[in-house]
């Protein structure tokens, strides 16, 4: 299983390139991710909502993102999305909420694509809504941080890529998080919805969603 | 807690290999993630390739990749296999881990056919052990005294029990267990060197000796980060067991390649290359989890056997197992 790494990953898949000057690479496969159809003109400033919706815009890691599926039931090409909260073993039996998932598989310039949104917490459960967190390098940190990791994972003729960026700065506004629990206090629906801006290197990615959970898992 | 014995480094570089893949098998969207290659001594180009689905089952494919069965037993994590004697007779047994309920589960493959074996499911955690939890990775092995199964936690506890048959049912008995520091997934034995190698997710692979009789010490092999495991995780490991080489193969998933060291008896084995599974005809390899290979001759097309790595990436978002020839990555290994 692979974990949570802040670190970034790009990989570029050629006969030609050795594997040191593949690492190296700064900035790979240099394509704009774009839906088509879009309307928003500038990268929303708020949350938009609680429709299921997925809108992720600005550049990361080099590459130009502009994906505007500001109604999910509405938008093309979309194969599945879905949250998935993680618990980590507490007190006294108990579960802290320390990890919810976004996960979009949609086919987005003709291209079957993967993005996954990660964001942790010592436990979610103990800050109300609306919560604000900063984004900060630390894994699972407590209080009001969060930790963002961002994979993309597509292939196309002869390039596989496969990115991780974690670490992020910047801030989530947490909105929504709804969900009937079960007799340990564990949420396998609802909804999920907050606002995210994120920076890395100069780069900044602005992320609006609300996503369907469709399951949990208990970790460690 | 077991002591650790750290060697020195290898120092020469490894080589870096480009091959494509000759076949896949058929995509799964479920959670494809261990392989293991069943020979088929009478027709060797009518070998099966096994494979585990941590949300499904088993899948059973033929060499060109489709499918021959499939058993929807659960999610099972790890296979493996071993030569085994059922009512007299010579079978195949292969084990796997089941986390719906921390079994370790057995099949049999009896002329080229895969049924349940009996009794199918075995609890893999002893009652005495209340402090092992979440069953994960598993390798067969065998020495002299017998055939063991051999399955690893999350909670870092590797237990090795002894499989034994009577009257064509299969019994397990714990012969030996100690834990390691982390999360530990990948496991394969040398049962020719008496070798158990474990791999530690995070951190890299250990040694042991594979006699239930022998200490626990680990020996260090490869300790991310390396020239081989740059990054984590390090995944499934199998053992190229050639008539002039032997080679231990770790799925470096950090860097979607699978590490090649250099097998010299007891010497602590060195990286010799990193296989890259490039596009061609089929897609290359991506975070790639669990392997196998195998020396042996599987039919026109892998003359010297083959290597099956497990591969995140396809059209449909299905995960597969890609399979390559293994003279191709002969071929360029120092």
């Amino acid at each position: 299983m692979r974990k949570l790494m802040p670190t970034l990953i790009p990989v570029l898949s050629t006969a030609l390139l050795a594997l040191p000057a593949l690492l190296a690479l700064p900035a790979h496969a240099q394509d704009a991710v774009a839906t088509d159809g879009n309307t928003l003109t500038a990268a929303p400033t708020e949350w938009l909502g609680d429709t299921p919706h997925f809108v992720m815009m600005g550049t990361l890691n080099g590459r130009t993102l502009d994906i505007q599926m500001t109604d999910i039931a509405a938008a093309e090409g979309v194969d599945e999305f879905a949250g998935k909260r993680e618990y980590l073993p507490g007190d006294a039996g108990a579960f802290r909420y320390a990890d919810f998932e976004v996960a979009l598989k949609a086919a987005i310039g003709g291209v079957e694509r993967s993005i996954e949104l990660e964001f942790e917490n010592d436990d979610y459960a103990t800050h109300p809504l609306p919560a604000s967190f900063a984004l900060q390098g630390d894994t699972f940190p407590k209080g009001a941080l969060a930790f963002l990791e961002i994979q993309q994972e597509w292939e196309t003729a002869g390039v596989s890529v496969n990115d991780e960026v974690g670490g992020m700065t910047g801030n989530l506004m947490l909105s929504l998080d709804t969900g009937t629990a079960d007799d340990k206090g564990l949420r396998a629906d609802g909804l999920i919805g907050g606002y995210a801006v994120a920076e890395q290197g100069g780069e900044t990615v602005i992320i609006s969603f609300t996503v369907p959970v469709a399951e949990y898992e208990i970790d460690g | 807690m077991v002591l650790a014995l750290v060697a020195g480094a290898a120092s020469a570089e490894p080589v870096q290999i480009v091959v494509q893949a000759q076949a896949e098998t058929a995509g799964t969207r479920g959670d494809t993630d261990d392989p293991a290659i069943w020979v088929n001594p009478a027709d060797p180009a009518g070998s099966l390739i096994l494979g585990s689905d941590k949300s499904q089952g088993l899948f059973v494919y033929d060499l060109t990749g489709a499918e021959r069965a499939f058993f929807a037993d659960g999610q099972l994590n790890n296979v493996d296999l071993r030569p085994f004697t059922l009512n007299g007779a010579p079978v195949t047994l292969a084990g796997a881990s089941k986390r719906d309920d921390d079994t370790l589960v057995f099949y049999i493959i009896d002329a080229g056919r895969v049924r349940h074996a009996e009794p199918f499911a075995h609890s893999a955690i002893p009652p005495e052990m209340p402090g092992v939890n979440n069953i994960y990775g598993f390798t067969m092995a065998q020495d002299a005294a017998g055939t063991y199964a051999v399955v690893n936690f999350k909670s870092g506890h590797v237990l090795q029990y002894l499989v034994t048959e009577t009257a064509g049912r299969i019994a397990l008995s714990l012969v030996r267990h100690w834990q390691v520091a982390t999360q530990p997934e990948g496991m394969t034995a040398d049962d020719r060197m008496g070798h158990l190698y474990v791999a530690e997710e995070d951190a890299g692979i250990w040694r042991f000796a594979l006699s239930p009789g022998a200490p626990t010490d680990a020996f260090a092999i490869d300790m991310i980060p390396s020239d081989c495991l740059p990054e984590d995780d390090v995944e499934g490991l199998a053992i190229y067991d050639g008539a002039d080489a032997r080679y231990l193969i770790a799925s470096a998933q950090g860097i979607h390649r699978a590490a090649i060291y250099k097998l010299d008896a007891d010497a602590k084995p060195a990286c010799q290359a990193l296989v890259e599974v490039a596009a061609g005809a089929i897609d290359g390899v991506t975070e790639t989890d669990g392997l196998d290979v195998t020396a042996l001759p599987l039919g026109p097309a892998f003359p010297q056997g083959a290597l099956l790595m497990m591969d995140d990436q396809n059209a449909g978002y299905t995960i597969n197992f890609k399979v390559m020839n293994w003279a191709d990555i002969a071929a360029r290994l120092p």
